[in-house]
Parts: C-alpha cells; structure tokens; sequence
C-alpha cells in the first residue's frame, strides 16, 4: 500500500522522442521543418513519421520530445477544433487561440507533476483582426509550459547550433525574405543539424503557411558535404 | 542528520593531488552541504586549417559566474614562433599548461636542433591531462605549421584528442560550429579563412552570454605566426560620445528682478 513515504509519481522520463525543430517567419508567411524519426534513446526507433500535424487552412503544430504524448495531444486538439464548430460550422482554431490553449494545458500538466513531455511549436496565419487580413504567427511552448511569441525558432540541440545562424540570415533581411530564400535557410539548418546532432535522419518535412493555405511538401532528403572525410586519417 | 554512515575511502598517498579531504567531502554532501563550483572561462575558440596554414582565434570575455571577471583577457597563447594554442575551461589550468607546453617545446627545440612539430605539442598536452584524469579542466585547440605542413588538434580535459580541418571549443562552440559546417572548404584563401573564423566567434560572442566583448586572432603560416588583436566588432563597439552644449542660453528664463551686489576684494587665491 502507497504510505506517506512512497506518493504516486507520475514518470518524467520521455520514451520515443522527436528532436529538434526549425521555424521561421517570411516576407509571405511562416516555414516550419522537422525531420521524420522518432528515437528511442540513441535509437532511430520510428523512422518515415511526421512531426507536424495540420489543425486546419491556417494552423499547423509541431513537435518535439514525446511522440505519446503528442498523439494524444493531437486528439485534444481535434476535438477542440469540432468543439467550435459544433457552434458555427465556419470556425475555426486561430494559432494564437490554440497558443494560448495550449500554454495553459502545458503548465497545468506540469504543476500537477504529470507534464505533457514535449516542445510544441504552433505556426500558422493569424487573422487581425478578420480573415481577410492575416498576419504570420508562431508560438512556442517549453515542457514547462512557457509560452511565448517568436518570429523564429529553433528546438532542442538545434537552439544551441543553428538559433544565432537563422537570427543572423533573417534579421538581415529584416524577416522579409521571399519563399525560396526561407527555405534554403531551414535546409541549410537540416544539413548543419544532421552533422552534429546524433538523433537525427536526413529525410525531412518542410511546411509553409500562407493567406493562401497550407502546403506541406513531400518528405525531401538532405545529403550534405562529406568530403572532410578524405582529408582526416591521421593517427596521433 | 538521520542514520550514520561510514564512507571506506583508502587512497594511497602520491605526487600529484593530496586526496586525503574526499571522504570528508563525501559526508559532507550527504549532510547537505552545497559542494563549491568550479569556475571556467565561458569562451568560443575556433580555428581551421587552410590553403597556407591555420587560422585561430578566440573571444575575450572571462566570467566568474554571471559577472565578466576581465573584459580583455588572452586566451591565444603561444607555444612556439609557428604553434599557438586557443584554450577553454579553467582559466588557471589553461595558463599553467600553456607555460608547461611552451617551456617543454622550446627544451625539445634545444635538444633535438630542429624546430618542434605540432603534433608533439599535441602529445606533451595528452600524456600530462590523462595522467590528471580530467581533473586539470583544460580543453585546447593547438594548431600551427611545422615541417610537415599545417595542423590543427582538439584536445580535451580527459586526454582525448582529434586531428581536425576546423573545430570550436567552450560554451559557445555550438553557435560557432555551425558557422563552419555551413561555410567552411578545403583550401580557403587567407582573406576567407579570416573572415569565416571572424563570423564564426562572432557567432559564438552573439548566441553564448559567456562569450564577448572582443576578439582576438592568429594566422600562422610556414613564414611564421601574425597576432591581431583585440577586434571589435561592430556590436561590441561603444557608442561614440555625443558632446552636447548642455547650458542655456541667458535669457531662456524671464527675469523678474535684478540685484547686484558688490564685494570689496581684501585677499584673492588661486584655487586650481
């Protein structure tokens, strides 16, 4: 029987988890990349699953961390999204009002020591203040349930690798840089990701959201450049 | 303190550290006692080979905790004429195995006749911080040009090491380190080489809070070894002083009414 010396704990240990996640806002709209495996441990457990999960025309959510808890997280968000149309069948979940949603459900799960185990990033088309005048939004929520606004992000081993590089290219343009420039920049990060971080693949998935919808492209590989392995075979 | 405990620590006496404290230190974990933290330098140091040699260099903030402790200091020491070394971690380590490495390169130089290779230094680092166990926090990048060409060595507190094309070391070594896997190539021009190691600490300077202020760099080719420093980038630079006129004008507030007073001067004194 549990006694006053052994309370029920919930674990705090992630199982199969995603890694790190790329997002940026552009002159058009919001970019958003994550690669396609789940690891458990150094594993590559689950390979050729995405990590985004479009909520609807404007919204898309992301994850990183623990691939339970998001696919349960994904259900709550799906019910919620039919909760409001069950009251007008043209609502929608706008990405600041899931934000915030989620914000509040992550902090909630944490202060009860049971936490949803996963960094979520909420990308998408805000209206302001209608749908016909729409602004780029993304969101961030740490385990602990933080919250905050960004106009780019990246998580996990790739907020100490390729952070200051994205700040670097895209406040050069002031955030207005075009598609094809935004998404050079999130597969340059892919490359630079998948040589210095042990749990992640090369196939990945890059997502753009616009006034004009949601476009998530095929899984895309990335090779990148090898060739300084010819130059090292030193014995010391 | 609840229940006792008997800590069995049996350590033979020798040269190098005086262990006899550790199972003091032990208990007095145990009993809560917060053990002190070490502090190391908080630093990005890069370097990288290229066409004609190796380019190095580092940043110039020392941090104790959360205060910068020296704005300005070194920590691109050198070895020989064509070896320098960039270090990370404890600062007195770093100073003291720097010394022990320059004064054994130059013993070497003297007894063999011939200028001493890279890789000795390498060596000499290794062989002294295995022995410590990790113990002497010094991670360094040793690089320079010897006879048989240019090199540029990781070597770490435990005694690992890795012969290397570019590398990035301390706390701000991730920010660095994808500057280089972005933008490095084999057998770069000195004036490329320069600014992508410049980029890179800059990097570093931006995206770690313990790296900043200035930065320093070394280009060392077969002809020998070119220190510049300190370089401010420009976020590090100090805004320029504006020198305004900060008194008003006479008559910008109304007079209402005047009084003079006169003062019959009996002694005067020059006060300066």
């Amino acid at each position: 029987m549990e006694g006053i010396d052994k309370p029920l704990t919930h674990t705090l240990d992630p199982t199969c988890t995603g890694t790190s996640m790329y997002a940026l806002v552009y002159k058009d709209g919001v970019a958003i990349a994550t690669d396609r495996v789940c690891s458990y441990g150094k594993t590559a457990r689950y390979k050729h699953i995405g990590r985004q999960y479009r909520v609807n025309e404007n919204v898309i959510v992301a994850f990183g961390g623990d691939h339970a808890d998001f696919q349960w997280l994904q259900n709550v968000i799906e019910r919620k999204e039919l909760d409001l149309k069950c009251y007008d069948i043209g609502a929608k979940l706008t990405p600041k009002g899931l934000h915030a949603y989620l914000t509040s459900l992550m902090y909630y799960r944490r202060s009860e020591m049971n936490p949803i185990m996963n960094t979520i990033i909420v990308a998408g088309m805000h209206p302001e203040p209608t749908y016909d005048n729409l602004v780029p939004f993304i969101g961030v929520i740490t385990p602990r349930g933080v919250g905050y606004a960004t106009k780019h992000v990246a998580t996990g081993l790739g907020a100490m690798l390729l952070h200051q590089n994205m700040e670097t290219v895209a406040r050069s343009n002031d955030y207005k840089l075009s598609r094809d420039e935004a998404f050079a920049l999130l597969r340059k990060c892919m490359e630079v990701h998948i040589y210095r971080d042990c749990t992640a693949d090369n196939e990945y998935d890059i997502s753009s959201i616009t006034k004009d919808g949601v476009t998530m492209e095929q899984p895309q590989q990335v090779i990148g450049s090898w060739e300084i392995s010819e130059l090292n075979n030193q014995y010391e | 303190m609840s229940g006792g405990k008997v800590v069995d620590a049996d350590f033979e006496p020798c040269d190098a550290f005086d262990f006899s404290n550790v199972a003091r230190n032990i208990a007095l974990v145990d009993c809560g006692m917060r053990a002190p933290k070490t502090t190391s330098t908080g630093t990005t140091i890069v370097g990288m080979c290229y066409k004609d040699g190796v380019v190095m260099g580092a940043d110039s903030r020392a941090t104790a905790g959360n205060i910068i402790a020296d704005k300005d200091c070194l920590k691109v020491h050198k070895l020989t004429d064509s070896i320098y070394a960039c270090g990370a971690g404890t600062a007195a380590d770093l100073d003291q195995v720097t010394k022990m490495l320059s004064a054994n390169l130059r013993l070497n130089e003297l007894n063999t006749g011939k200028k001493a290779r890279v890789i000795t230094a390498m060596r000499h680092a290794k062989q002294h911080l295995f022995k410590y166990m990790g113990y002497i926090g010094a991670y360094l990048l040793i690089g320079g040009v010897d006879a048989v060409g240019p090199h540029l060595y990781d070597v770490s507190a435990n005694g690992t090491t890795m012969a290397k094309a570019y590398a990035a070391d301390g706390s701000g070594s991730y920010a660095a380190i994808s500057v280089l896997e972005r933008d490095y190539k084999h057998n770069m021009n000195e004036a490329d080489a320069k600014e992508l190691v410049q980029r890179a600490i800059e990097a570093g300077m931006h995206g770690d809070n313990a790296s900043g202020n200035s930065l320093n760099l070394v280009v060392i080719t077969i002809e020998g070894a070119r220190f510049e420093g300190p370089i401010f980038p420009g976020f590090c630079k100090r805004p320029t002083e504006i020198e305004l006129e900060y008194k008003f004008k006479t008559g910008t507030t109304a007079t209402l009414k005047q009084k003079t007073f006169k003062y019959e001067i009996v002694e005067s004194m020059d006060i300066y």
